[in-house]
């Protein structure tokens, strides 16, 4: 792999982020993430669109896996900017969103159970000392985690399958 | 290796990953039909069906009035949502025969535009108010997009896979053809 095309890859990955963060982060646009995920797989499509017309234009070969990459990576690195953004934004704004999420579940459901209403207790009592709360980040970053690098992945493999777009089957797989 | 066992394992590897997607769709359309009757049970499925319902708020708005109601309670996702994930699955089961097994190829691009486009128009109809609440057509642009989507994800990930593979096996031939 030549230096230029790990370079294309990685600021294929930087722009991929960027975009993950800026749909999720964004008051109003974030909303697009409420239609399963789009915007984070968007982040990924966009990524991997940029990096096939970047290898286009160095006439390097494009594939699959490299969108899937894009995809993945890109999704990682924006569930760990996303929760250190969120945790640095509530302590600054010295906001208890569990208040909200207390809400939230009482008008979802007809009956929370009492465990419920304790981990949202114990959680609103870690937003009023510390100002954030270290659980809740934690689970974030494990949840994000889990969800952002698959939807990422997706939206990657689409935007290169759709770049790629070929009707015919590879064949290079057949000579190996 | 001939030319007829490579194709005998490319089928069975691409054979595998079908599955897998195919399994892991199942599974994430009987998590959502589930869940419902998950939360109205007590102990440890109570909190496994809760945990379910925030995993989905982070995808998908959970309004009532827009939401199917099963076993007593309203489903974690929207039928929007319902409908693409279901239409995924059935994507999934309708794959092969309509592919007639060849895993690798792709569709053309527009069919994945016009599906997209399709669930704008609707997205935008219902949002300014021309089109209040209309479940039908939320059933059929979901249900054609997580179709559609399925024809490029399966083949997608299937060729990924083949790739990485190669890009593998390429990297463990290298040391040996540079010594010889």
């Amino acid at each position: 792999m030549t230096k230029q095309a790990k370079d294309n890859k990685l600021t294929a990955i930087i722009i991929g982020t960027i975009c993950i963060t800026f749909f999720t982060m964004t008051p109003l646009l974030n909303l697009i993430n409420l239609f399963c995920f789009a915007g984070v797989a968007l982040g990924g499509f966009l990524a991997s669109i940029y990096y096939c017309s970047k290898a286009r234009q160095n006439e390097v070969e494009i594939y699959i896996k490299d969108g899937v990459l894009i995809g993945l990576f890109s999704g990682i690195l924006s569930s760990v900017v996303i929760v250190l953004i969120s945790m640095f934004s509530t302590i600054i704004s010295k906001t208890n969103p569990m208040i909200e999420i207390s809400e939230m579940f009482n008008s979802i459901f007809k009956t929370v159970p009492n465990e419920i209403n304790n981990v949202i207790q114990q959680l609103s009592d870690e937003y009023e000392t510390l100002g954030y709360s270290p659980t809740l980040m934690l689970t974030m970053l494990v949840m994000n985690l889990l969800i952002y690098p698959v939807v990422g992945l997706v939206g990657g493999l689409l935007g290169v399958v759709l770049k790629r777009n070929s009707k015919k089957p590879n064949s290079n797989y057949l000579n190996t | 290796m001939d030319s007829e066992n490579t194709n005998r394992l490319l089928f069975k590897r691409s054979l595998i990953i079908y599955l897998s997607i195919l399994f892991i769709a199942l599974i994430n359309f009987l998590i959502i039909l589930f869940a419902p009757l998950l939360v109205n049970s007590s102990g440890f499925l109570s909190d496994l069906g809760f945990l379910i319902y925030a995993l989905f708020s982070k995808s998908c708005h959970q309004i009532k009035d827009r939401s199917f109601f099963v076993f007593g309670e309203y489903l974690p996702v929207c039928i929007r949502c319902f409908s693409i994930y279901t239409g995924f699955l059935l994507g999934s089961i309708v794959f092969p025969f309509i592919r007639k097994f060849n895993f690798f190829a792709l569709p053309k691009i527009s069919l994945f535009i016009f599906s997209v486009v399709l669930i704008i128009i609707d997205v935008s109809l219902n949002l300014f108010g021309f089109l209040d609440n209309f479940v039908i057509s939320r059933i059929v642009t979901g249900g054609f997009l997580g179709t559609v989507a399925a024809f490029y994800i399966i083949p997608g990930f299937v060729n990924a896979y083949f790739e990485i593979f190669i890009f593998f096996k390429k990297k463990k031939i290298q040391p040996y053809d540079k010594t010889s």
